[in-house]
């Protein structure tokens, strides 16, 4: 034989695989029997059993706030009570209040005996503190011993000079009275072979340690410290200088920006006009003229022995806008400008008496003020500009030189750590060490206190809190300390065992609020039931004339529940209800469980009473979809035993594109059409309303839909029955019919059977039409509502959901597993599921 | 008894043939000629069948034939028509009914702003102090008394009224009418007696003792019988309830909004007469643009006033290709559809192939529980699984993956199973693979079982190892089986719409759209959430679009199944 026989590794392999495939699956059971709130819980499985959640689904019980609720209906004669008659609503009220009663004195009972219970306990710990006391002093000591043993492990001495390194680190700067340096007198006793009992003492002490600190690490922590705290400095600068040059840079830019768009147009048009100038003064040495005119020129004088300067200048700064389009604009103003000038001053005498000249002028005179106030405006502006350049270079220059220290400073400080490295290697043991001793101190000292603990007042419960609160941050900073993986064991172990003090904190502290809080609320709502028994009838009256009335003590009572009781008690009696469920097995004295699971019970059973629950229709739902399922299963199981029987046993026109037809369309999903089936149902709905949208029929009927694969099945099944059986019964003169309904349909029973429940199997689970189809939450299907269950505000509300979701698959995997042999011959014929 | 059956058949042939008909000829009226076509196509069938001996073998297909047409073949027909429409929110009815509405509607009428409400008193029958809705109003126009009747359906489409009338008629020509007491103050008469019914006052405004009764007016009178209701009559005009200024529920005369006109327009050469709707109140015509009717105000803003279904061509294909904000996201789906489908194939296959191949040794004990244990994920409904591993598992704060797995097992940060589209198809995965590996496992435990022993004897004796008898015998033997089967599971995946919708509902949403596109999302949920989700409303016209894209490609994957399966020669025999 090839095969050899599966070795353990298989069945290990195989049952891994199958915990872990399984795992949603107990899951859901887990967590639809778990009592408490399973999304908020940092446990995955709770041992606290209840069965409320189908209890809630399948018997929703008329608990105290739907008890008001329905009160009030029943006094406005409002929903399902619009056409009862008084005697009808009497009765009913009656029987409202009776119950209403009843749960109020259950309610009561049950709180009587959980002040029992809670009685109990507080007295059976108050009398046996010296057991939780010699527990704990045991489980201290433990840890100190483990603690010690590291101290011990670790090689090193308290006498070592790196010690007093490290210790005059951690004491520097700590006043003499401080708990640090209480921890450590009795070392620095050791050490100097002194006692210290005074400030002086540990003041001379310390200098010692600062001159073995000093000698040790030289002037290089020192050192280091000043390099830092001048980088510091030195980035501050440059932040600071960087914020002045970018202030510069951004107004010259706009200075720049602002002459483009003030003078631009202005220079243009200026040396248009200058440019004519020019064309002119070329034309007057050329002309001629019989006449003289005297002009009087003093004017382009003055201008150009103003301007003249100012363009030299403007020339020689061009340089500063370079790149821009107002540098060729400019360049050209002055360039024009200038040879103006220039031809303005060649002019001789004689010219100056022509006629043209007279022109010049007066055309020159026209624009001269427009080009004085121009240059001056732009000398002046440029002159500013070149002085902020000149202080933007220097600028710049002071912040790469400070950039560059820094570049200094930060390589002298990564040499200065290299240097140190090796010393804080060396060093991170002996902190471990100090950390250690700390630990231990705080230790003893905590020993102390517990020795002097006699009782179990909450005083004591305080202080065993607090001793689990510094245990607890040892624990949690163990990297830091030198606590080996044995000492950290030991100490959550420790940690584990004395939980329950801590737990029993807040456990007795919550129900002191408890004990506060709920019995004026049961008062209360005792009080405003009575006055709602007595006037009622009254009310009732009113009422059934019409008139809108609604009774104050129901608004009262309902107020009281709403503001009252869920909130302030409900979070109170949640917290005592979960904690005691944790102390159940924490508790050390078996004893106690007992009483803590009674007080669990109970008061979980009164927040059953009295929290308001959301309505949902979840028989209702079940109903519906095994009413739809079942429905759309025998027709459709029918039509198809009926059309299958032509395709199996006789020949026609057709046939074959038939059978085709059928295995084609059963590869579309019905959900492809689901526009044309909402359209033709919306439409239906208005002339055969049990047809429409929003109605169980339209549902049925859109499923009707799906035989194209049933058929297909049941025709395969036919083809292996003998036509045999027939032929012999026509022989014996039944007609055709005749022999297909008493004789094949027998003899195909077990796959109709098959058919109709694989088709009552996935009308079940099929979700989107019914999603589509189905609005009013009343006519939901099981699979619609589930999904309701999912999310908005029953999100985290786990365990009615996986409750309703067990509900629904239990039948499911059932039928699933029995009917395996069918499903599975029948499905690799064709059809899919996964 | 034989002839007694055949009467009642024939009979029952008979109720039959008319109520298709009926059906027949009710539909095309109503405009859907599709749906009526169809129905006469099955009707004739089915009498053809009937009645002619030859097409005996049909009579048994009859229910089949019906079903069929009805639920597939003309939804076929419909998605193919709405894809080339705008129908959707806004563009429900047709043209017709859109303009009868514009004329008719209730909601299209206004208020003349000088009218002064029409004051009225309403009377009801009572049975015994409880009021009922059998009631008559008394309105006071211009002075003069008229009694109004309860308001009887005039138009209505199914079980909708659109529009009811009341008759309205001047109080002295009315036999058997008594006043009491004999007034012409409205606020003065108390009861009305009429032939032998009384009707008591029930409710006026202006009487501040009936204001006990003015829910029970509100709600089963006003809105029951008069929010569609119009009172006409010759000398009052039409008086119709509205909300007043002052928030009560008053009577005013009302005019049309619309009415019909008619203008001659030039349409080439020749003179066309054309319809239009002209708003009474401002006089200007109403314009009309993509499938819907606009009104201008005096600002000359466009306001919405009713849409229809109209034919748009191919914009809606178009779109898919053309609108960037569109083509975008639907290209991300449509490769993402691919992936999902083959991913889901392959993951499923292979887990369930080591399976079946750990299985598949019939010396391993107890291998038929473990066998029944690895169904389980198939025999619960996907839709619960789906549920639970969203609920249970995957929940970003509080799943057990987040708080146990990575958080207090691995130490490790939350995933974002929801927000991130990485990991939300990573999740859509792996409980796609949960789900399906079992079906894979059967169905390759079957193909093995099927493998003669001796092959692996020989081979062995070859000298093959452990893997290339893997590779070179059972593999090639399972794929020959099982092909098809992986084609059929791609074409179901291809549109597994569970559980893509109920695990991520299609997200996380991917950015700069305007449909309601997801990362996450495959075809067939992407149409669904275009006709039934859309932020904007429903989209039916576009998701057809998409529909016919789907019905396309699935044909597709169908024809290459029937290849592979040889179900073409098969049904050939």
């Amino acid at each position: 034989m090839i095969r050899r026989r599966p070795k353990a590794a298989t069945h290990v392999f195989l049952i891994f695989m199958v915990s872990i495939i399984l795992f949603p699956i107990v899951w859901v059971v887990g967590t639809s029997l778990r009592r408490d709130e399973a999304a908020f819980s940092s446990k995955l499985f709770s041992s606290r059993l209840t069965l409320q959640h189908y209890r809630d689904l399948l018997k929703p019980e008329k608990n105290i706030p739907a008890l008001v609720q329905d009160l009030q209906n029943l006094l406005s004669f409002s929903g399902r009570y619009e056409n009862l008659s008084i005697e009808e609503i009497n009765g009913k009220i009656v029987e409202d209040i009776e119950m209403f009663k009843h749960y109020m004195k259950e309610s009561e009972e049950r709180f009587e005996t959980v002040l029992d219970s809670y009685n109990k306990i507080a007295s059976f710990l108050s009398e046996n503190w010296e057991t939780i006391k010699e527990d704990v002093l045991k489980h201290l000591s433990d840890v100190k011993e483990s603690f010690e043993r590291d101290a011990k492990s670790l090689g090193v001495s308290v006498e070592d000079d790196l010690y007093k390194v490290v210790l005059y680190e951690r004491i520097t700067g700590q006043r003499f009275s401080s708990k640090v340096v209480k921890y450590h007198l009795e070392e620095l006793s050791e050490i100097f072979g002194k006692k210290i009992s005074n400030e002086k003492d540990f003041y001379e002490v310390l200098a010692e340690l600062k001159r073995v600190y000093e000698s040790f690490y030289g002037a290089l922590k020192e050192e280091l410290k000043n390099l830092s705290e001048f980088l510091v400095k030195l980035e501050r600068d440059i932040d600071k200088e960087e914020n002045v040059y970018q202030d510069l840079e951004m107004k010259i830019l706009s200075t720049i920006e602002n002459t483009k768009v003030a003078y631009v147009p202005e220079m243009r048009s200026l040396k248009t006009t200058l440019e004519n100038l020019l064309k002119i003064l070329e034309e007057i040495p050329k002309s001629s003229s019989n006449f003289e005119v005297v002009v009087d020129d003093s004017s382009l004088m003055d201008s150009l022995k103003e301007i003249s300067p100012r363009v030299e200048r403007l020339k020689s700064h061009l340089g500063l806008f370079e790149g821009m389009s107002l540098e060729d604009t400019l360049k050209d103003l002055l360039e024009t400008t200038e040879s103006v000038l220039q031809r303005a001053k060649k002019l001789s005498t004689a010219d100056k008496k022509k006629p043209l000249f007279s022109d010049f002028i007066v055309i020159y005179d026209d624009i001269s003020k427009d080009l004085t106030r121009l240059f001056r405006d732009l000398d002046e502006m440029v002159t500013d500009l070149s002085q902020k350049l000149e202080k933007l270079k220097a600028l710049e220059n002071r912040r790469k030189n400070l950039i560059r220290k820094k570049e200094e400073i930060l390589k002298k400080i990564t040499m200065l750590e290299k240097r140190l490295r090796p010393f804080e290697n060396e060093l991170s043991v002996y902190r471990k060490m100090l950390i250690l001793n700390e630990y231990i101190r705080l230790l003893e000292s905590k020993i102390a206190s517990v020795n002097k603990i006699s009782g179990f007042s909450s005083k004591d419960i305080l202080k065993y809190d607090l001793l689990l609160k510094s245990l607890r941050s040892m624990s949690s900073n163990s990297s830091d300390s030198g606590l080996s993986k044995r000492s950290l064991t030991i100490l959550n172990k420790v940690l584990n065992r004395m939980k329950w003090i801590s737990d029993y904190k807040s456990f007795y502290k919550s129900f002191d609020r408890l004990k506060e809080k709920l019995p004026p609320v049961f008062e209360k709502v005792r009080y405003l039931l009575g006055d709602f028994e007595r006037y009622y009838p009254f009310l009732l009256k009113l009422s059934s004339e019409g008139v809108f009335v609604s009774s104050v003590s129901l608004n009262e009572l309902y107020n009281v529940i709403r503001a009252e009781y869920i909130g302030p008690v409900s979070g109170d009696l949640g917290i005592v209800s979960r904690k005691s469920g944790d102390l159940i097995d924490e508790i050390p004295f078996k004893s106690l469980k007992k009483e803590f699971k009674r007080i669990d019970g109970n008061l979980f059973r009164i927040n059953q009473i009295w929290q308001q629950k959301t309505k949902h229709y979840f028989l209702r739902w079940v109903l519906n979809s095994v009413v739809v399922s079942g429905l759309v299963a025998i027709i459709t199981t029918f039509v198809c035993a009926l059309g299958a029987y032509p395709f199996s046993r006789m020949r026609f026109w057709g046939r074959r594109y038939g059978i085709m037809a059928l295995l084609l369309i059963q590869m579309f999903p019905a959900i492809m059409y689901m526009v044309a089936l909402y359209g033709l149902l919306s439409f239906l709905g208005k002339y055969i309303p049990w047809l429409g949208l929003d109605t169980i029929g339209g549902l049925i009927f859109v499923y009707l839909g799906n035989i194209a694969f049933n058929m297909y099945l049941i025709k395969g099944f036919y083809d292996t029955i003998p036509d045999s059986l027939e032929e012999a019964a026509m022989m014996d003169g039944a007609t055709r019919f005749q022999t297909f309904w008493q004789i094949v349909i027998p003899l195909a029973k077990p796959i109709l059977a098959v058919v109709v429940i694989l088709t009552f199997m996935g009308t079940f689970n099929e979700f989107v039409l019914a999603k589509i189809i189905l609005q009013d939450a009343k006519n939901y299907t099981y699979a619609v509502g589930l999904w309701t269950f999912s999310v908005g505000p029953y999100e985290t509300q786990w365990g009615i959901f996986t409750a309703a979701a067990l509900v629904g698959m239990t039948p499911m995997v059932i039928l699933f597993l029995s009917l395996q042999r069918f499903l599975i011959s029948g499905l690799t014929k064709g059809s899919v599921k996964g | 008894m034989k002839f007694f059956l055949k009467i009642i058949g024939w009979f029952f042939l008979l109720i039959f043939n008319a109520f298709l008909f009926w059906s027949v000829v009710f539909l095309f009226s109503h405009g859907l000629k599709g749906l009526s076509t169809v129905l006469l196509i099955t009707l004739l069938m089915i009498d053809f069948f009937i009645f002619n001996r030859k097409a005996y073998p049909y009579r048994y297909l009859i229910p089949a034939l019906f079903f069929l047409f009805v639920l597939v073949l003309y939804p076929i027909y419909f998605t193919i028509k709405t894809a080339f429409t705008n129908y959707g929110t806004g563009h429900l009815i047709t043209k017709e009914e859109a303009l009868y509405r514009i004329l008719t509607d209730p909601n299209f009428t206004y208020i003349k702003d000088e009218e002064k409400p029409v004051s009225y008193a309403v009377f009801c029958v009572y049975d015994g102090i409880k009021p009922t809705d059998d009631f008559l109003i008394l309105f006071k126009v211009d002075g003069k008394l008229y009694i109004g009747f309860k308001p009887l359906p005039k138009e209505r489409r199914g079980t909708e009224i659109l529009l009811s009338e009341g008759k309205l008629s001047v109080i002295e020509g009315i036999e058997h009418l008594q006043i009491v007491p004999e007034s012409k103050d409205l606020n003065e008469i108390r009861v009305i007696k009429l032939r032998d019914k009384v009707y008591k006052l029930l409710y006026s405004p202006d009487i501040p003792e009936t204001m006990k009764f003015s829910a029970f007016f509100k709600t089963a009178i006003g809105q029951k019988h008069l929010s569609k209701a119009e009172y006409v009559h010759s000398d009052t005009g039409t008086i119709a309830l509205r909300i007043a200024r002052d928030g009560k529920w008053r009577f005013f005369r009302v005019e049309r909004l619309y009415r019909l006109s008619y203008v001659e327009e030039m349409v080439g050469n020749k003179l066309k007469t054309r319809m239009i709707v002209v708003n009474n109140r401002t006089g200007r015509r109403l314009i009309e643009e993509d499938g819907a009717f606009y009104d201008i105000d005096d600002e000359g803003n466009k306001h919405f006033v009713i849409g229809y279904i109209d034919y748009v061509g191919t914009r809606n294909f178009e779109r898919i290709v053309k609108d960037p904000k569109i083509a975008g996201p639907f290209l991300k789906i449509f490769v993402w559809n691919f992936i999902w489908a083959s991913l889901s194939v392959v993951l499923t296959f292979t887990v369930g192939l080591g399976f079946a191949l750990i299985l598949n040794d019939r010396y391993l004990r107890g291998r038929v529980i473990y066998r029944t244990l690895l169904i389980i994920p198939w025999a619960v409904p996907a839709f619960i699984s789906v549920l639970v591993w969203r609920n249970g598992m995957f929940n970003e704060t509080y799943g057990v993956i987040n708080k146990f797995l990575l958080g207090k097992i691995l130490g490790l940060g939350p995933i974002k199973w929801f927000n991130d589209p990485f990991w939300a198809k990573f999740a859509c995965l792996t409980v796609n693979t949960w789900l399906g590996f079992p079906y894979m496992m059967t169905v390759s435990l079957g193909a093995l079982q099927s493998i003669p022993d001796e092959l692996y004897e020989v081979a062995s004796i070859d000298g093959a190892n452990r893997w290339q008898r893997f590779w070179r015998i059972t593999f090639p033997l399972i794929m020959t089986t099982v092909a098809p089967l992986l084609v059929g599971s791609f074409a179901f995946n291809f549109n597994n719409f569970v559980n893509i919708y109920l695990l991520t509902q299609g997200g996380p949403p991917i950015p700069n759209t305007t449909t309601p596109a997801g990362a996450t999302d495959i075809l067939i949920s992407y149409t669904y959430k275009l006709a039934f989700e859309g932020a904007r409303g429903q989209d039916f016209g576009f998701a057809s679009a998409i529909s016919v894209i789907i019905f396309f490609l699935v044909a597709g994957i169908s024809f290459v199944n029937f290849k592979i399966s040889g179900t073409f020669e098969e049904v050939r025999r």
